[in-house]
């Protein structure tokens, strides 16, 4: 068995960048990312974005917006042009994604991959609409070249 | 973004090449617009206008990329090869010499092969570390990848430019065993035992017969590397890991000099990260919250940011792979090392084949969470690496630590590095973080790499990679007889690559047309 060790910081779980380290594991494995946008998701945007052990965007969104919104897959609140914006400009200290390594249609089917949550609740869970339109607030639509939208995503 | 032509070369010209590689692999992967070409911009640039694209081009096949050098060879056109782009800190996908095409490899995905019982695979550059890491692990191949600090990019690309990470399998370059190439002049060839057609040792020896030229493809611009062999671990029955926070700064000291002998011994198997308390709260925190002042971090904030976190000046971690009982041998002649200077214990941690892996790198696991840093001096964040290396020794690494620590500060820059430990040298590694928002101190960030290049060569340390906007300089501090090997690369170029279409400028090694152009 592994023989965790209580380190000084809750920051300490990981090798490279802390100090010394309390083994954590990995929030569960792939089988979660199938069906259509699944599986791009996964491979185009999971290294950051699957993991707060090991992603930098799901590290920087809980951080910056708490845990419950830290892992995009788990969100019900981005809406396509969010996520297009983010991708294609950057947002914050993610770079743009090239068309070599997202193109249009992969893109589009991530996009779906992410947002089934919120048609789900908008069809299926009319409790939570008034829930899902507030926590929306934060985004802004039209053109806004990534960085206006630093507040949602 | 106006799109810079590449030099010599008139609109008329930059036309007929983008139409003629369109014909090769179809318009939409032909990148042009502004939209499309900002995607291969450094993004965390210290210089953001010096490495700007005309267009990125992306083949999907060897022939194509033959097809692709034809034309670039007929128009003059400069062409800048990328596996994946991720060679963040040091340029990322921006080619060294504005107007070049990108040749964006991301299309040549494929694991062409993983043999378990070898341990070995053979890799296209567009294949990730996650994409191995997932291949290997959904198929339960008991073989583990060595990540870097930051995974997202291309295995080929990492150990092409002398990438690291932290298994025993770490010294990436040292793991390449055999490579397809593309010269600039189109022909196709494998090195070591890949020269014979059919061989099925290409990726089991590494020399062949005659000279071996793996190492005349790495961090150079002699040929496009579009197949290697890399030798994987395999996987361990245990990892026992020891792990201990020295308090003071000067302890690097007595941590370098207990731990190199076991290094060098084989008994410490992985290269050593030895990272300090101030990289963990420029992850864990942004700058504005500890200090808004002008100016490097002053010392009492670096204090209460370091007590606040509870945790030592340094954090050593080394790791033992092998049997249980192999480990502990381990453990003991490193307890005992460090007991000579310290009373300090180490905490231990083991895992066992067959538990979960943690999320680490030492357990072939890849992450990308480093790259916070970046967010530390505003949410616009840059960095760039200066990494020079060193003999292990307390002397000298206290004494590098002392005098970046002031050219940090003299720059009004916050001090960020760790060292690595290699068996037989040390990489002192530091991180310059700047809000690109920031003009003024985006220049002074540049001007703090340079500072710290020149002093590095004072003293005959220089650096093992270097960032797009300092190839050149650092290319120069590399003067043994009047930089007789620059003159030998260039030598080289020239013979391989007389149209001087690949490259140009990668390491400061600059084709003819572009020496006299220069002159």
């Amino acid at each position: 068995m592994i023989h965790f060790v209580k380190c000084g910081t809750c920051f300490s779980f990981f090798i490279i960048s802390c100090l010394t380290s309390t083994l954590v594991f990995a929030e569960g494995d792939n089988e979660q990312f199938v069906g259509p946008g699944g599986k791009e998701y996964l491979y185009t945007c999971g290294p950051c974005h699957a993991s707060t052990t090991t992603g930098y965007g799901a590290f920087r969104l809980q951080q910056r917006l708490g845990k419950e919104k830290a892992l995009l897959h788990e969100r019900d609140d981005l809406t396509a042009e969010v996520i297009r914006v983010a991708v294609r400009n950057g947002i914050g200290a993610m770079p743009a994604l090239s068309q070599v390594e997202v193109n249009d249609r992969q893109l589009e089917s991530i996009i779906g991959f992410l947002t089934k949550k919120n048609n789900r609740i908008l069809f299926d869970e009319k409790e939570n609409i008034t829930k899902r339109r507030v926590s929306s607030r934060g985004f802004r639509s039209g053109p806004c070249q990534g960085r206006c939208i630093n507040d949602g995503f | 973004m106006t799109a810079p032509l590449p030099p010599k070369v008139s609109s008329r010209q930059f036309e007929r090449a983008i139409k003629a590689f369109t014909q090769v692999v179809g318009a939409d992967w032909v990148l042009t617009s502004d939209q499309q070409r900002s995607t291969y911009v450094d993004f965390y640039a210290v210089t953001p206008n010096d490495h700007l694209p005309s267009a990125a081009v992306a083949p999907e096949t060897v022939e194509q990329i033959q097809a692709i050098l034809r034309i670039a060879n007929e128009h003059k056109i400069p062409l800048w090869p990328i596996s994946r782009g991720k060679n963040f800190g040091y340029g990322a996908a921006a080619p060294r010499l504005s107007g070049s095409v990108v040749l964006d490899l991301g299309r040549m995905r494929k694991i062409l092969d993983v043999d378990q019982k070898r341990g070995t695979c053979l890799l296209e550059p567009g294949v990730g570390f996650f994409d191995l890491y997932y291949f290997l692990r959904d198929n339960n191949i008991p073989l583990w990848i060595s990540a870097p600090g930051n995974s997202w990019g291309s295995v080929v690309g990492n150990a092409l430019e002398h990438g690291f990470g932290y298994t025993p399998y770490g010294d990436h370059a040292q793991q390449v065993c055999g490579m397809e190439v593309v010269l600039p002049n189109g022909e196709l060839v494998r090195t070591g035992m890949g020269a014979m057609a059919g061989s099925d040792c290409w990726n089991l020896f590494k020399y062949g017969y005659g000279p071996s030229w793996d190492q005349l493809f790495m961090q150079s611009n002699f040929g496009i590397v579009t197949k290697m062999g890399m030798w994987l671990m395999p996987e361990p029955e245990a990892v026992t890991m020891l792990t201990m926070e020295p308090p003071n700064e000067e302890d690097i000291g007595w941590v370098i000099d207990a731990l190199t002998p076991l290094r060098l011994r084989g008994i410490i198997q992985a290269p050593l990260n030895i990272g300090n308390f101030i990289r963990v709260a420029m992850i864990a925190s942004q700058r504005s919250q500890w200090y808004q002042g002008e100016g490097a971090l002053p010392l009492d904030v670096e204090e209460k940011m370091r007590k606040q976190f509870g945790i030592g000046w340094w954090g050593v971690n080394v790791s033992f792979f092998g049997y249980p009982e192999s480990n502990q041998f381990g453990v003991k002649l490193t307890q005992q090392a460090v007991s000579q200077y310290t009373d300090l214990e180490f905490n231990t941690q083991e895992w066992h084949r067959g538990e979960p892996r943690p999320d680490a790198t030492q357990f072939g696991v890849p992450i990308t969470f480093p790259l916070q840093v970046a967010n530390w001096a505003g949410t616009n964040g840059g960095h760039v690496g200066f990494s020079p290396v060193l003999p292990p020794d307390s002397k000298i690494a206290l004494e590098q630590l002392k005098i970046s620590r002031q050219l940090f500060r003299e720059h009004g820059i916050d001090y960020c590095g760790s060292f690595t430990l290699h068996p037989r040298h040390l990489n002192k590694v530091n991180m310059i973080v700047y809000d690109k928002d920031d003009e003024d101190m985006t220049a002074r960030a540049r001007n703090l790499v340079t500072a710290l290049v020149k002093n590095a060569h004072k003293r005959g340390y220089g650096e093992y990679r270097a960032h797009l906007s300092f190839m050149d300089d650092v290319a120069q501090t590399f003067d043994f007889n009047n930089h007789a090997q620059l003159h030998l690369n260039e030598a080289i170029k020239d013979a391989l690559d007389p149209n001087g279409i690949l490259a140009p400028g990668k390491q400061g090694i600059w084709p003819k047309a572009y020496r006299e152009s220069k002159s």
